[in-house]
């Protein structure tokens, strides 16, 4: 057999000390002959979930890249403008924004629409990334029952795919800055950041919410729900700016929304000035982006398998 | 005959799959106006519900150079036991070690993309089934060849017959060869002409592993190409053996008719 198949056989092996641990539990009846083997689909202990995951990315690397080619040529597909679209929708979303905030609602700020553009396409790439990742097991249930390979490549595919798109809808920045007159500037680094703080929210959470939505599907319409409600409540039709500065306790709460810190940086990033909320938000918004995908990468990877049994 | 014991003693070469004390248990499903607390508790455990036991504490080895024949009536558990040797459902009890690469043929074309090109979806079910871009890239002419859609190729999927589906199935499914073949049921697909050539690969597939488990109900099959068939009821193990001796176990309970339509060829 050719290294060449070494793939699946690899993946399958999420860790090699705890396969050989497992074998000598039987050491016993083994006869030298059975040293070689390895257990099919290891239960994982809770905290090596994250490592396991991350590794499974790794060795399915031409699955994922698959995956993630076939969702973005699958949404542009038999369309004469293609991706044209993905840039035209904001730019006429824009000029209604205009018309509603600047015109009819007199909002002193010119740039306005622009703020808006960027904070619906922030949103929408949560909003996306998080469905799909707590329905990935659910909408994939032939093939999780046909073929094996780990189930998280749903869930890391659909984000993945939708950071693409993500960030081909932001090129419509482009013209809007040329529009306004701003200059592109170092701080624009903070927009893939931002970006990835927005993954790691949206795959945490959809990855600890995706074994109990197999249980009990309410949990994707009560998420469908709050992902809508969360456009109003989080900064994406307005800015943190806007918040009346006499009521600090509101600022308080809009700071405790995670996506508040990512969808600012974006838009001061493409502002091309200094974070506008400081430094430690930014950490603190970090900190806790990174934590959220350590919960659900655990919370997936400990209940994944239980669950299947379920579909 | 040997009523379940582990090892058969004339089984050549070494062990390549271990099934131990497998147990796998289904949860009889039943959504009611539960809330996601009450469902949460059941995710964790703290609220047992009546499950029915697709496999029941089955254990067996399969060595090298084997052909394994699994047999029993619907419902006995045969494809759940093939889906747990492929790592699909995890066991509730006992494990399952193997010693090399595991391979499944069942649902062929699982994935397939309607709007994709035929190229496309090789690649894309190339490595559904586990493998690399490269090794696709290198196949890629033969999975073709062999499906004989070379004109086709580039088309949507969508404007494919099923029965041209079925080939591009089966072609990039059995392009690689494993070291452990699992079989489930009938798999030739296509016209009379392609169900020849597939027969005549999976029988060459079946040479080429290193071992081989299938389920299947058709005992002339079985008798030709199995050295050993296991006999599955309602989840239990309950006799293995020669193909001959086994069938005939299974067969005293059957009606006459059954009997007589599946007797041995003299």
């Amino acid at each position: 057999m050719s290294p060449d198949f070494a793939d699946a056989t690899e993946a399958d092996v999420p860790d090699a000390a705890g396969a050989g641990a497992a074998s000598s539990t039987h050491g016993a009846a083994a006869t030298d002959d059975r040293a070689g083997l390895r257990e099919v689909n290891p239960r994982i202990p809770l905290l090596a979930g994250p490592r396991a995951m991350l590794r499974s990315l790794w060795t399915h690397r031409s699955l994922a890249s698959n995956f993630i080619g076939r969702d973005i040529r699958l949404k542009y597909r038999d369309s004469a403008l293609g991706y044209v679209w993905s840039l035209l929708e904001p730019l006429m979303l824009s000029a209604v924004y205009y018309f509603l905030y600047v015109v009819l609602a007199g909002v002193p700020n010119k740039r306005h629409p622009l703020w808006i553009i960027l904070g619906v396409i922030t949103w929408q790439f949560f909003a996306k990334a998080l469905n799909g990742t707590l329905t990935c097991l659910t909408k994939n249930e032939t093939m999780i029952k046909q073929v094996y390979f780990p189930r998280e490549l749903f869930a890391l595919t659909t984000v993945g795919s939708q950071l693409m798109m993500a960030m081909l809808s932001l090129l419509v920045a482009i013209p809007l800055m040329l529009y306004f007159g701003i200059a592109p500037s170092l701080w624009l680094l903070m927009v893939p950041a931002a970006l990835v703080i927005v993954a790691l929210l949206a795959l945490g959470s959809g990855l600890a919410l995706a074994c109990l939505n197999v249980v009990n599907r309410d949990v994707e319409h009560l998420m469908r729900f709050v992902t809508r409600v969360g456009v109003f409540v989080s900064p994406v039709l307005w800015t943190v700016e806007m918040a009346p500065k006499s009521k600090t306790v509101m600022l308080h709460y809009i700071m405790y929304n995670p996506m508040t810190v990512p969808i600012t940086m974006v838009r001061d990033g493409i502002a091309g000035h200094a974070p506008a909320l400081g430094v430690v938000p930014m950490l603190v918004s970090i900190s806790v982006a990174i934590l959220a995908f350590l919960f659900g990468a655990m919370i997936f990877k400990r209940y994944e398998g239980e669950v299947v049994k379920k579909l | 005959m040997s009523e379940a014991s582990p090892t058969p003693a004339a089984a050549p070469g070494r062990t390549m799959i271990e099934v131990r004390n497998v147990v796998i248990e289904f949860p009889r499903r039943r959504v009611t106006l539960g809330t996601v607390e009450s469902s949460f508790m059941k995710l964790i455990g703290r609220h047992k519900t009546a499950n029915f036991t697709a496999v029941n504490d089955v254990s067996f080895d399969i060595r090298e150079g084997e052909v394994v024949g699994i047999i029993g009536r619907n419902g006995a558990g045969k494809s759940t036991l093939l889906r747990v040797m492929a790592g699909i459902y995890r066991p509730d009890r006992g494990q399952v070690r193997v010693g090399g690469r595991v391979s499944l043929l069942a649902g062929l074309g699982v994935g397939f993309n309607v709007n994709l090109s035929g190229r496309d979806n090789i690649y894309l079910y190339g490595s559904i089934l586990g493998h690399r871009r490269e090794v696709m890239d290198k196949l890629m002419d033969q999975v073709i060849a062999f499906a004989e859609l070379e004109e086709f190729i580039e088309e949507p999927l969508r404007t494919y017959s099923t029965g041209m589906r079925a080939r591009l199935g089966f072609s990039v499914a059995s392009a690689v060869r494993p070291e452990i073949l699992l079989i489930d049921e009938v798999l030739a697909v296509g016209d009379a002409r392609f169900k020849e050539r597939s027969t005549a690969r999976i029988q060459q597939m079946v040479k080429e592993a290193g071992s081989v488990v299938v389920a299947s109900h058709s005992f002339s099959t079985l008798r030709q190409v199995c050295t050993r068939l296991l006999l599955f009821e309602r989840g239990r193990l309950i006799a293995q053996g020669k193909p001959h001796d086994v069938i005939a176990h299974y067969m005293k309970d059957e009606p006459p008719e059954v009997q007589r339509a599946n007797a041995a060829p003299p």
